[in-house]
């Protein structure tokens, strides 16, 4: 995909951290809109093409939280591709990536992250996206630690196992 | 009745922040607890001139936090608008040679950022790791009064708050074209705390683990590289 078109919405309520992520994104050629709340997310949304939203999960000042947006832009704009991000410790984080994904975010960044990261991991998602397969052809290995299924196994963080 | 304040200092400046701690005593219609100046060391900056607005703020915050089970405890204020660091927004020629009018606003930005990470305090909670509870008592300040919400959002030990200094510092080290000031920033850069630094996703640093006593100090260190990279990009001629 060539970079120079993507268009990409920052949110989070930290107005000095999506402004950051602008200018990194923007120095990468991708074009950046940023929204510190949820709603306003929602507005922009409805009035622009985004190919990706870079999410956070939590704003302090609204009722609705990143999930909600998530939900949002799969019912309405299902090809939009989402990375959502905390700052949660290791055992929230966790149950945040569980439901970021049953939501159908591409992929789940913890912050504190380095831009560099960031990058890598919005390139991947726009040129590579996962393909998350069909719960029948998905199974867990609690001995060896992995998730089976295509398109191979897939090893169990430490942290995941317990769960 | 009395009430305490929680704030931990370096027993040798007291005197110099004793007025100020007076003025807290008088606010809050209570007394410090001084016995817990005692047994630490750590440094506060706290100038007579903070009766200013932040001054206002800070007192609002602290007021909130004793009417509120006074979980905060303030390791420094922050610097003040007047200190040198801060007031002085003069940014050398050699940073900004040969750069295009967008990236010298870019370097512009990130010299201003740093200077607002200085200014914002440095405090822990007696949450840890109960964010529910931390989550609730955080949207009753936001209700009460934004501007003591947004200063106490300021707290360089929020995750969001230090990330930014190391996505500025990687924006700078790119875009700045004199060798010797590149140089110096990817080895502050280099400096950041591993605590501090953009983890792996699985597993990651894990600084939300730390005790508060090692994030005091990784910030505190992080907020040294941060003076660095201000005093490598100010023009301090005049």
């Amino acid at each position: 995909m060539n970079s120079s078109v993507v268009s990409i919405l920052v949110v989070d309520d930290e107005l000095s951290f999506c402004e950051v992520l602008k200018i990194g994104l923007q120095d990468e050629g991708y074009r950046c809109n940023i929204s510190d709340g949820g709603a306003k997310a929602i507005k922009l949304l409805r009035e622009e093409k985004f190919d990706l939203v870079v999410l956070d999960i939590r704003f302090v000042s609204e009722s609705i939280d990143g999930f909600d947006v998530l939900k949002f832009i799969k019912k309405e704009y299902p090809k939009t591709k989402v990375i959502m991000m905390t700052a949660f410790s290791s055992e929230e984080g966790i149950w945040n990536e569980i439901n970021a994904k049953k939501f159908g975010a591409e992929d789940f960044i913890r912050k504190p992250f380095a831009l560099e990261m960031l990058l890598r991991d919005i390139k991947q998602v726009l040129e590579n996206p996962p393909t998350i397969p069909k719960r029948e052809e998905v199974s867990v290995s609690t001995n060896s630690a992995t998730v089976v299924g295509e398109p191979g196994p897939i090893a169990l963080i430490d942290a995941e196992h317990p769960l | 009745m009395t009430q305490d304040v929680h704030v931990v200092c370096d027993p040798q400046s007291l005197l110099l922040t004793e007025g100020v701690c007076f003025l807290y005593m008088i606010y809050h219609n209570g007394c410090m607890n001084f016995d817990e100046l005692g047994n630490s060391h750590r440094e506060i900056e706290i100038s007579e001139n903070r009766v200013d607005e932040k001054g206002k703020i800070i007192e609002d915050l602290t007021s909130f936090s004793v009417q509120n089970d006074n979980p905060l405890y303030f390791e420094d204020f922050g610097l003040d608008d007047d200190s040198v660091l801060i007031k002085n927004t003069k940014i050398k020629k050699e940073v900004l040679e040969g750069l295009e009018k967008k990236v010298c606003l870019d370097v512009e930005n990130a010299f201003l950022h740093f200077k607002s990470f200085l200014r914002g305090p440095i405090f822990t909670d007696s949450f840890h790791q109960n964010h529910v509870l931390r989550r609730e008592w955080e949207k009753k300040i936001h209700e009460i009064d934004p501007k003591v919400y947004e200063y106490y959002q300021s707290n360089r030990l929020n995750t969001n708050r230090y990330c930014v200094v190391e996505s500025w510092l990687s924006i700078l080290e790119k875009d700045i074209i004199n060798p010797d000031i590149k140089n110096k920033l990817s080895e502050l850069k280099r400096n950041i705390p591993i605590e501090l630094k953009g983890g792996n996703k699985n597993g990651g640093p894990k600084y939300s683990e730390l005790k508060d006593s090692k994030k005091v100090k990784a910030i505190k260190e992080i907020s040294e590289i941060v003076k660095q990279a201000i005093l490598l990009l100010e023009d301090n001629s005049d």
